[in-house]
């Protein structure tokens, strides 16, 4: 089992433990502030109304339930790091949380005896500081105070990652103390919670403006920014003019900086709303009386999206970890995350402005480069053995009640067993023995939110013997005792569970045998990428294609891999090429067919046929170098200019540019290029190949003929993808990486290419349960008329009609337990059991009383 | 002018990861909204048969609301499109029989609107308050003549 | 004439197979037959329309697409039937050849039992461009009751004109035509179908079904519950229908004295208008207008009226004419964009 260190309080270090604890190794995470997110780091402050942030804590600590390897350490600050790759030793210094946010239950008693700041937060008990931690231990019933004593640890791990968090700059900076000027974040604060409306929009005169201008300063003066700032701003551009067509909108940048199909698509959507788009070499502010005059145009509002700024504390890190830095950013080995000391990686905002979708793909694709230095991981998983009891027609049900959850409500359930118990959490063997005792077959606990202790609840009815599909969580706290609710709510609730778990159905959660094996499709250099990742782990990695592309020359925009010379940049391809091939299977023909589905793919060729649990798409394109354009879109709605701007500064050349000409670290020090028109001075063509694979898998290309992956149908996912469900799952076990998505840098294409390979091991274990768990929707073959209405509403696609007999069938493995087949079957046959008819009519009758 | 005042029964399906999210953040920050809604948490809008919504009405619910992300936020992708298309059903069905379609709602709620979300159960529990009580739960019964 | 075509194209070869109308001593069946001396046996337009053609071709290809080259003669409404049950996977239109053709209408099938009418009579009316009073209600306000391009292969023309014409309404019917050596003709049927819109459009307004739960109360007072709407609904293919779950609608005694106690007594049995609520949730998007629920219906409760208006309105919200679009059907499909009237309590506004 692996041992690493994670510092950092960011979307990408978070994925990085989560991934990292799956993978089998141990995390110690340094977590920096009083708790998971306090740090206000880039999603914070560019998306304050999201609650992707909320989501990615949450696959923080499922990951942390399920694998118990995840360790995390509170306003933790390192001070030193000795040894190297393989064996660190590291210093920190921490503070405990002065209440354990993984201990508190959010019962509230502290609020009344100590001084608490509270914070509310969704999916958990919300966040307490408490001042005076000392006097307050004994208040909590679950232990969570605690005496905040700093405390220095030492540490043994074998890698070390370093993700410290994003800062914006002051707005003063862009544009003095004007007025009527706001930084984006408190302009989308406004409507936090509330809902975008009208009646919240107020500047800061408190009038209500009529013309708001967005500006986006990335790129100015060498002011830093990623795609992010675009395609936040255009988002909310966009929500302005939905929530009032007739508000003038204006964004005022020095590039479009949007990359890939559905980012391209935003602003295309932008100018067809009627937003006005200005792109300005700099900014020109002036008061006008009660408005502001920006670069000619008036508008009443400026609202201003702040690059990044280099933090002081990088400087300190960097310095205790003994790492060079550019420009504040951490230096990497060329098409790596390592930094120059062995074993310890930088991660995230770190390594260069990124956004969100990128910080998730580094935090995933982390994983196999720093497993060079890890022990061999531990994928025991922890199941146990349990005698369910299988009783689907004599239910007796229990009713738990955790008077927590139920202060000042007079609790009066149908039940024949009812047992009242201050805080159930926190007397787990009691609970587990009067289940036991009570002989009751279902169970009905009338507690916290589900997002608090409902995992818990459940696996203590579980180890009485009684299947989570016989246990109905009802949320008293939350949804009655909190928010002014009476008893007549709370027992219309209780008694409706009572209905329902007397109906439930034990279900068994369908598990998929797993083919142990990959097959890369293309010969792109994220194929050669992905396979270099995959050969020690999977012991079958085959890569069909009749040839692979030659490496192409838009290496980075980080100072090693930019500086690269072409003969390096061939050396190391070359060197990556030979070490793949001699292990891999290379099958020399194109793929004719792919059948099946995750876990088992049938992949054909001319005269072969592989077995293959996973498919990783990476067909690479044909690289055409024409002029000295910086092209923006060729042809589709595919953003070529992040390769053209490296393409301009590595040779050095006098160019011209259309939309966008520099991004990123290039900002710095950007290619020299004036606005004009030309031929493109690179432009990837997509393979012909993906139009046949599109067609088999049934993917969507765009209109060049790139791939659509991790962003549909979502007009701006490329960020968040399905990011808060694993994104593993969402993909049905087919990724694509590198120039089958989309024209990228070498350095992306390490990104995509480590991103399919890790989720892909993930994936391939010896079977596969379905990610719906009791969820998981099922077919009534003697009602099902073969209609293909269900079929139509899986977005998974995890239904078809079955040739043979004409009824749909599940795909066990793709099932998600959304359930929108059940509503969309007419007749009931497409069933998911927690909301069969049965039990949702039983359960209406009593919840309306 | 009715002398007692009338309390609705209102049953809420919201979906697990928006709108009960934002039930949840409503409850943690103890934001009060009228004890009439039934919340029924389901996995995402579109499990929602429009069905159970029509049967939660007979039952003796005044109104329902469907609860989901916003458009485009769908965990499930395009669970909350399908939901709408479902809702439209249901609203045009009862519009042309000359029911009161207002009695159904589709509420987009993110997970982060806690505020949002006890700002609408406040407006709708209002809203049917003043329409008086619902005389579709008489549906198939010999109750609720002297209603309206 | 329809007899000779088909004697004809069984001689050709272009036929294996047909499917059509039969008279039997009360009324009409459906009827298979696979030899041209068979043909006889049938009556290719017959005054009364006891199921739905379409119906039968489920049947008949719903497992297996049909193995020999069918020739199916549909009525107008019949052949829109068939057009929806495609895109439900209902009906596997490999091999199938449907004529459909002007329509007089049909009788219904309990009044010809008793006064019977001959097809003659009712033809004569629509060569006139006319229409016979003795036809169903759901005929008289018919929305389309001629062959569309697109729905079926071959039209057979009637209205306005003493020698009947048949016209191809797919590049399969072209095919067909052309391999019968027939000449496509035309006939102007344009007023004879302005007149049935017009008599449609007053015909919304003046039954629509009003007053809510009262209105429809009072409208199904008669119902007995039978089901035997749904069974003859061609639309209502499910193989066990949602409302005939008896472990949804079993409940203990307990519960129905508490719905006599809430409710000031109950009816039984129970469930009645939910039922016809929950078909027209259900199938309301895709009712072709056949009629049948209406026929089927042992009370005489007018259904057409509750089930042609209502789909109306609601094929009205998603734009969309089932068995006329090739658009998908509104339950199998969504848009990213549409509908904000419905979001929200007025409108996506409040």
């Amino acid at each position: 089992m692996g041992k690493v260190l994670i510092y950092g309080t960011s979307l990408a270090s978070y994925r990085a433990a989560a991934n990292f604890a799956r993978a089998g190794h141990k995390v110690i995470l340094l977590n920096r502030g009083e708790f998971i997110w306090h740090k206000f780091t880039q999603m914070q402050w560019q998306m304050p109304r999201d609650i992707i942030n909320g989501y990615s804590k949450g696959l923080l600590l499922e990951t942390m339930n399920k694998t118990g390897n995840i360790e995390v350490y509170h306003n933790a600050e390192i001070t030193k790091i000795d040894g190297g790759a393989g064996n660190f030793k590291v210093k920190f210094r921490h503070r405990p949380q002065s209440v354990n946010e993984f201990r508190c239950i959010g019962c509230d008693l502290c609020h009344e005896k100590c001084d608490v700041k509270f914070i509310p937060m969704p999916l958990g008990p919300g966040m307490r500081i408490i001042k005076n931690a000392e006097e307050c231990v004994e208040v909590c019933p679950a232990g969570a105070i605690q005496v905040p004593r700093e405390e220095d640890i030492e540490v043994n791990v074998e890698a070390v990652v370093l993700s410290p968090e994003y800062e914006p700059e002051g707005i003063e900076k862009y544009v003095g103390d004007a007025k009527h000027v706001m930084s984006f974040r408190d302009f989308a604060w406004m409507f936090r919670g509330k809902g975008v409306d009208k009646k919240f929009l107020k500047r800061d005169d408190g009038k209500t403006p009529n013309s708001i201008g967005f500006f986006i300063p990335a790129g100015m003066d060498g002011w830093l920014g990623s795609y992010e700032e675009f395609v936040i701003v255009f988002r909310e551009a966009l929500n302005m003019k939905e929530m009032d067509p007739g508000l003038d909108v204006h964004i005022f940048c020095k590039e479009i900086r949007l990359y890939g199909h559905n980012q391209m698509a935003l602003y295309e959507k932008a100018l067809d709303k009627g937003i006005q788009v200005h792109t300005i070499e700099s900014l020109d502010l002036k008061e006008d009386g009660d408005n502001l005059v920006v670069n000619g145009v008036s508008v009443d509002l400026l609202v201003v999206m702040p690059g990044q700024k280099i933090p002081e504390d990088w400087k300190k890190i960097a310095e205790i970890a003994g790492i060079e830095t550019e420009h504040g950013f951490a230096v990497t080995k060329p098409f790596t995350l390592e930094t120059t000391r062995d074993g310890i990686f930088a991660l995230g905002e770190f390594v260069k402005p990124v956004g969100s979708t990128e910080a998730i793909y580094q935090g995933t694709a982390i994983v196999p480069q720093a497993e060079r230095y890890l022990s061999k991981p531990d994928m025991e998983e922890r199941s146990e053995n349990i005698q369910w009891k299988r009783e689907d027609f004599n239910p007796k049900v229990g009713v738990f009640i955790c008077e927590c959850a139920s202060k000042g409500l007079e609790i009066n359930v149908n039940s024949d067993f009812v047992f009242r118990r201050d805080y159930l959490c926190l007397h787990p063997q009691e609970i587990v023995e009067e289940i036991k005792k009570s002989g009751v077959n279902r169970v009905v606990f009338g507690a916290c939110s589900p997002a608090l202790r409902g995992a818990m609840l459940e696996m203590l009815a579980s180890k009485a013997g009684i299947h989570p599909s016989y246990v109905e969580l009802v949320q008293l706290r939350e949804y009655v005792s909190r928010v002014g609710g009476d008893s007549r709510k709370a027992n219309a609730m209780l008694n409706a569970a009572v209905e329902k778990v007397k109906v439930n159905y034990l279900v068994d959660v369908p598990k998929t045998a797993v083919t142990n094996g990959i097959a890369i499709i293309g010969g792109g250099l994220s194929s050669l990428i992905a396979a270099d990742y995959l050969l020690d782990k999977v012991p079958m990695v085959y890569i069909v294609t009749r040839e692979f592309d030659d490496v192409h020359m838009a290496t980075g925009v980080k100072g090693n891999a930019l500086n690269m010379s072409e003969e390096e940049v061939k050396e190391w391809y070359n060197t990556l090429k030979e070490r793949v091939l001699k292990r891999a299977n290379w099958i020399k023909e194109d793929v004719v067919d792919i059948g099946g589905h995750l876990g088992n793919f049938i992949i054909k060729t001319d005269s072969n046929e592989i077995k293959a649990g996973v498919v990783i798409i990476a067909t690479g394109g044909e690289i055409v170098e024409e002029g000295n354009h910086i092209p923006s879109v060729i042809g589709g709605k595919t953003q070529h200019a992040s390769m053209g701007a490296i393409y301009a500064k590595r040779k050095g050349v006098k160019a011209t540019y259309d939309l966008m000409k520099s991004y990123s670290l290039l900002d710095i020090a950007p290619p020299d290029a004036e606005r004009g028109e030309g031929k493109p001075i690179i432009q990837v063509k997509p393979k012909e190949i993906n139009k046949r694979i599109a067609e088999i898998l049934g993917m969507r290309l765009d209109e060049e003929g790139f791939f659509f992956f991790a962003e549909e149908p979502r007009e701006w996912v490329e960020r968040a993808g399905i990011q808060f469900m694993l994104f593993e799952d969402a993909f049905g076990g087919i990724f694509v990486a590198g120039l089958a998505h989309r024209p990228m840098s070498i350095e992306e294409e390490t990104y995509e290419a480590g991103f399919a390979a890790q989720s892909a091991t993930y994936l391939l274990r010896d079977s596969l349960p379905s990610p719906a768990g009791k969820f998981v929707s099922v077919t009534n073959p003697r009602r099902c008329a073969g209609c293909g209405i269900c079929v139509d509403a899986c977005f998974a696609g995890a239904r078809y009609i079955d040739e043979e007999d004409k009824i749909a069938k599940v795909r066990t493995a793709l099932c998600v337990g959304c359930a929108a087949c059940a509503n969309a079957c007419p007749s009931g046959a497409a069933i998911v059991m927690p909301y069969n008819p049965n039990g949702v009519f039983k359960m209406l009758k009593e919840v309306v009383k | 002018m009715k002398e007692k005042k009338f309390e609705p029964v209102i049953v809420g399906f919201f979906c697990n990861w928006c709108t009960s999210a934002a039930a949840d953040l409503a409850g943690t920050s103890r934001l009060h909204y009228p004890p009439n809604i039934r919340p029924i948490r389901v996995m995402c809008s579109s499990t929602v048969d429009p069905v159970y919504m029509i049967r939660a009405l007979q039952e003796g619910a005044d109104a329902t609301i469907l609860g989901g992300c916003h458009p485009g936020d769908c965990h499930y992708i395009t669970g909350n499109y399908k939901a709408r298309r479902r809702i439209a059903i249901v609203k045009t069905v009862l519009k042309s029989l000359e029911f009161d379609d207002d009695r159904v709602l589709l509420e987009w709620i993110s997970g982060s609107e806690g505020p949002k979300f006890a700002r609408v159960m406040n407006e709708y529990t209002e809203y049917i308050r003043n329409k008086g009580p619902s005389d579709f739960k008489y549906l198939d019964s010999l109750g609720g003549e002297e209603v309206e | 004439m329809l007899k000779k075509l088909m004697v004809d194209a069984f001689e050709k070869g272009l036929i294996e197979a047909v499917m059509a109308p039969a008279a039997t001593k009360d009324s009409y069946t459906y009827a298979l037959i696979t030899k041209k001396e068979d043909v006889d046996k049938l009556t290719p337009i017959a005054p009364v329309m006891q199921w739905n053609g379409a119906d039968m071709l489920r049947r008949i290809t719903r497992l297996k697409k049909s193995e020999r080259k069918l020739l199916a003669i549909l009525r107008p409404c019949e052949a829109r039937t068939y057009k929806e049950l495609v895109k439900f996977n209902q009906v596997n239109p490999e091999n199938i050849i449907v004529l459909s053709y002007d329509c007089p209408g049909t009788i219904h099938a309990r009044t010809y039992k008793y006064q019977p009418t001959g097809i003659d009579e009712l033809i004569a009316e629509i060569k006139k461009g006319g229409k016979s009073n003795k036809i169903r209600e759901a005929c008289k306000v018919c929305e389309y009751p001629t062959p569309i391009p697109n729905v079926g292969d071959i039209g057979l023309g009637l209205v306005n004109t003493d020698s009947p014409v048949f016209f191809a309404l797919s590049d399969k019917g072209k095919e067909f035509l052309k391999a019968m050596g027939i000449e496509e003709g035309s006939r102007n049927a344009d007023e004879w179908i302005a007149m049935h819109r017009k008599i449609r459009e007053e015909w919304y307004e003046k039954e629509r079904i009003r007053g809510g739960r009262k209105g429809l109360e009072e409208f199904l007072s008669s119902c007995l519950n039978c089901h035997n709407c749904k069974n003859m609904c061609p639309i209502c293919f499910c193989k066990e229908c949602f409302f005939e779950d008896r472990t949804v609608f079993d409940y203990e005694s307990t519960k129905f004295f508490n719905w006599a106690d809430d409710k000031d007594g109950i009816r039984l049995p129970t469930d009645k208008a939910l039922f016809h609520i929950g078909r027209l949730i259900h199938m309301g998007t895709s009712c072709i207008g056949c009629g049948l629920c209406q026929q089927a219906c042992p009370m005489d409760i007018p259904l057409y009226r509750l089930f042609g208006i209502v789909g109306n309105e609601l094929q009205k919200v998603f734009d969309y004419k089932p068995g006329v679009d090739d658009a998908i059907p509104p339950v199998m499909d969504f848009r990213e964009d549409e509908l904000h009237e419905f979001e929200g309590l007025l409108g996506g506004e409040e």
